[in-house]
């Protein structure tokens, strides 16, 4: 069961609700209806923003980010009846920081293990999480003075004497191992995605990683104890997180992301860079001339060759990691991009990295989502992947009755 | 070793870039406060790994406190020091240890958790009375107060962003009688006019002839069997060395028909005619020596067939001569006028410039000069040294307010201001030309097409104000991230004094905040 700091509230119905990403370039709004445990996506609202209202995923251009996010409500709502929402807002890249914690104990008793006990012991392991967090975001950032708020947090799994177990209490063992997955954002920005829920009138249920939501989600159609990575190439970062035994060990941001891509695009073409985005996705979906496609590929090669060297240096971050799984995943807008696959199928970036043999990469569309349908026909492109998978977390909230 | 001063929003790839494109092996970055290469770690190591691969050496400097700490880890990491200190292997939370390689079944970590222990501590056992205990706090409590009323934290920051050219002309109208309007990109003009007199003297460029002409008679010779009468003005001319020279009757007469001679007994066959003959006064046509001819020259009659009339001297002509002198010429009059109406439309300028306002503009062309009165002393043709005109001109100009202009430019400025910009005060220079009258251009004393060309900086739409209401009651690190984030930013400094422990927070109280915007 997820532990959210928020809570389902009561809502005309229960059933509805709305997911929220807020990347770089645009906010992004998902209405569900759950329908016999399956998420059914009722409408989608999607609103450009301009370059530089969001900065590594902390919102600067607060204004322009709230009417950014309440066209793309509007959009996605205008054939709803209800005006209050149960919302789910997601958070990604630095401003999320994630990673489970395990903690064994040996009991030193054979005795039945209790509620109490384990509550004790969840709650030592998010102190020390939360202490984890703190270490982290410091190394990360220099700055130690950053507040951080808990946003999720779940337990992975249970062992009892090294076997796993759905149910704990009452059940009698010398030792008790607890997985618990922890994730936090920085005060000021839950304050302000808080603040702008409260302004467009939106019942805030969860603000929840992206990450985990998709990694819920995706436990689904694979394995409950899945093994992975993977790599969300997002508006103006990459994040990559990985999976063990179905729980986000850690995750790294890499600042790289499409935005970076169209800039180079937009550079090196002489466009602006609404045109060059264009250009862009056109060029993703296969739609330029040979002539074109080959002009967009040079723009993009120096980007792109950074952009690895940056995937290369975000593994060796995972200094904890001894060997990594070789299914990759991968997610976001950018991922439609041709060359990232090639790019990273093909180049000696791996041989670097203790890969348990060699990786393989795999891309997520919607469509693989089973729990998720797209009654609107408007959700299929990857960069909805993520707001999408956030319905597993209103999964969660209702008690994992759907999956 | 080249510096190279970074920008606040300069990111990782801009500043790769930059890198990639100098030519000295090595680079030394300095980096402003709150730049977004510190937002994570990560950013200055692919810096360092880019350079390497360029064959640089990269230094940093900065400073940005976090960013100092950051690059303290960089270094430590590169010279393989304690990569411990910040490795996640250390945190017992994260010791991940993937069993995969082992044991397949167990791709799942197994984690080890450790519960960090505080060091044990004691207080000193002092033993106060409590008498003493309670004056103590109140005094200590006295003296916060006073030293939180009277030094209370003040949070001062100093911003400073970059502002971008902006160059923009627009054509627009001013018009008399005409409300400024955006819409139609009009502006409200006023005729300005003014009465002046003056008087210009122009020296005499033409010339002319003066003398007597020579007088004496002419015999007519009349060959026809009419007599002819010849009135007071006929010519003759006379022709000699391939000029004519024409002299007039002074009189009028009669020269009776020929009449014919007796016949001649010899020759009885042969028909022989006298010619009638009459004398007349006459003068030379013009004045001149050359007309003093002597008598007995054949001249012929104008007009006339010389096998009917022809012409004597029958007295020597005298009398002619002549000298040339100065006289006012057309072109003199001409000029004249010229340059009276120049001299007064600059007058007039001048004299309308001194009735401006102070912002008030004349629109250079539009004057009109209307002359009331005029009058030359001399006409053409006369004999005289210079000819002096005298005018009196009423003349009208077209006047605009430069703020009709500025106020315009502001409500146009939606069209071509960046959302989020507005237009800077600083160095901004309005040139305002008018277009003249073309086809496709009006310039009258009532009405002018103006191109308006603006040459300004744009700046981020942020004010003082604005930034307080941010910051009021952050904490430090939230109110460096907002500052980090205004938009176009260059720099910023901020600081809190005094720095009291637990009090790092930016006053709710606005006027405890001092903010100052410099736009480069």
């Amino acid at each position: 069961m997820l532990n959210l700091p928020f809570g389902l509230n009561k809502s005309s119905d229960p059933f509805k609700f709305l997911t929220i990403d807020i990347s770089a370039d645009s906010a992004k709004c998902l209405a569900f209806y759950n329908e016999n445990g399956v998420n059914k996506i009722i409408g989608v609202g999607k609103q450009a923003m301009e370059q530089n209202a969001i900065r590594s995923g902390s919102i600067v251009e607060y204004d322009q980010v709230e009417q950014a996010v309440e066209d793309a409500v509007m959009q996605a709502t205008e054939d709803l009846e209800e005006r209050s929402h149960q919302t789910i807002i997601g958070v990604s890249g630095d401003m999320c920081l994630g990673h489970m914690t395990t903690a064994r104990v040996v009991r030193g008793t054979g005795a039945p293990v209790t509620q109490k006990e384990l509550a004790e012991l969840s709650k030592k392991i998010i102190d020390s999480s939360f202490a984890e967090a703190n270490n982290k975001i410091a190394q990360i950032t220099g700055n130690s003075d950053i507040e951080l708020e808990l946003i999720t947090s779940t337990p992975v799994y249970t062992k009892l004497d090294e076997k796993l177990t759905n149910q704990a209490v009452g059940v009698s063992a010398e030792t008790v191992e607890l997985a618990i997955y922890a994730a936090f954002s920085p005060t000021y920005h839950v304050r302000n995605l808080q603040r702008l829920s409260k302004k467009l009138g939106l019942n805030l249920i969860a603000i929840g990683s992206e990450m985990y939501a998709l990694i819920s989600v995706l436990k689904k159609v694979k394995t409950k104890h899945l093994d992975c990575i993977i790599m969300d190439i997002g508006s103006d970062t990459t994040d990559i997180g990985i999976v063990f035994g179905g729980g986000i060990v850690s995750t790294r941001t890499l600042s790289i992301g499409g935005k970076h891509f169209t800039e180079m695009v937009s550079q090196k073409m002489g466009i602006t860079y609404k045109e060059a985005d264009n250009v862009k996705k056109s060029y993703a979906l296969g739609k330029l001339t040979k002539s074109e496609s080959l002009i967009v590929q040079s723009s993009l090669q120096d980007v792109l060759d950074i952009w690895l060297d940056g995937i290369e240096l975000t593994f060796g971050e995972f200094t904890g990691v001894k060997t990594f799984s070789p299914n990759i995943y991968l997610v976001g807008g950018s991922s439609q991009l041709p060359d990232i696959m090639e790019l990273v199928s093909k180049e000696p970036w791996t041989h670097s990295i203790p890969f348990k043999n060699p990786p393989e990469f795999y891309k997520i569309g919607l469509d693989e989502l089973t729990s998720i349908t797209d009654a609107t026909g408007r959700a299929a492109t990857p960069d909805f992947v993520l707001p999408a998978s956030l319905s597993g977390i209103y999964d969660e909230l209702r008690g994992g009755q759907n999956g | 070793m080249v510096d190279v001063n970074l920008e606040i929003h300069d990111d990782v790839i801009s500043v790769i870039n930059k890198i990639k494109d100098l030519n000295d092996a090595g680079v030394s970055l300095n980096i402003p406060e709150g730049s977004v290469l510190f937002d994570n770690i990560l950013n200055l190591k692919l810096l360092k790994k880019e350079a390497d691969k360029s064959g640089k050496t990269l230094s940093f400097q900065t400073e940005d406190l976090a960013g100092q700490n950051l690059l303290t880890m960089l270094n430590e990491e590169e010279g393989g020091n304690n990569v411990q200190d910040f490795s996640i292997n250390e945190t017992p939370t994260e010791t991940v240890t993937s069993l995969g390689t082992e044991t397949p079944q167990s791709g799942r970590p197994r984690r080890s958790f450790t519960v960090p222990k505080m060091p044990a501590m004691t207080l000193p056992q002092v033993a106060f009375s409590k008498k003493y205990l309670v004056i103590a706090a109140v005094v200590l409590f006295v003296l916060l107060g006073v030293f939180l009323l009277t030094r209370a934290p003040k949070a001062t920051a100093k911003i400073v962003v970059n502002s971008s050219p902006l160059t923009k002309s627009v054509t627009i109208k001013a018009i008399v009688g005409s409300a400024t309007d955006p819409t139609t990109k009009t502006i409200r003009a006023t005729t300005l006019s003014t009465d002046l007199s003056d008087s210009v003297t122009e020296t005499a460029t033409g010339t002319k002839l003066i003398g007597k002409t020579a007088k004496g008679s002419i015999t007519i010779y009349n060959k026809t069997d009419a007599e002819r009468e010849f009135k007071k003005g006929a010519t003759l001319s006379y022709k000699k060395d391939g000029t004519t020279l024409k002299f007039v009757l002074t009189e009028t007469a009669t020269v009776p028909a020929r009449t014919q001679d007796d016949p001649d007994p010899l020759h009885p066959e042969t028909i022989t005619y006298t010619s009638g003959q009459t004398d007349f006064k006459a003068e030379g046509a013009a004045v001149g020596t050359d007309y003093n001819i002597t008598s007995g020259k054949s001249l012929d009659v104008d007009g006339k067939s010389a096998s009917d009339f022809s012409g004597k001297t029958a007295t020597d002509f005298t009398g002619g001569a002549s000298q040339t002198v100065k006289a006012i010429a057309e072109a003199d009059k001409t000029k004249a006028a010229t340059e009276l109406l120049n001299t007064l439309t600059s007058k007039g300028e001048t004299t309308l410039k001194s009735k401006l306002g102070s912002d008030q503009k004349l629109i250079a062309g539009s004057l009109k000069v209307t002359p009331s009165t005029q009058s030359f002393n001399h006409l053409v043709g006369d004999q005289a040294d210079s000819i002096t005109l005298t005018q009196t001109v009423t003349i009208q100009g077209l006047t605009y307010f430069q703020a009709d202009v500025e106020g315009l430019l502001t409500k146009l400025s939606d069209g071509f201001v960046p959302d989020g910009y507005v237009l800077s005060d600083k160095d901004k220079q309005i040139d305002v030309q008018a277009l003249g009258q073309t086809d496709t251009s009006v310039l009258t004393s009532t009405q002018a097409d103006l191109q308006v060309t603006i040459k300004t900086y744009i700046v981020p739409n942020i004010t003082e104000d604005t930034i307080k209401d941010q910051l009021a009651g952050k904490s430090v690190d939230e109110a460096k991230r907002i500052l980090g984030g205004i938009k176009n930013i260059k720099t910023y400094e901020f600081s809190i004094n005094p720095s009291i422990p637990f009090l790092q927070k930016v006053p709710k109280d606005k006027n405890k905040i001092f903010v100052t915007i410099e736009r480069n």
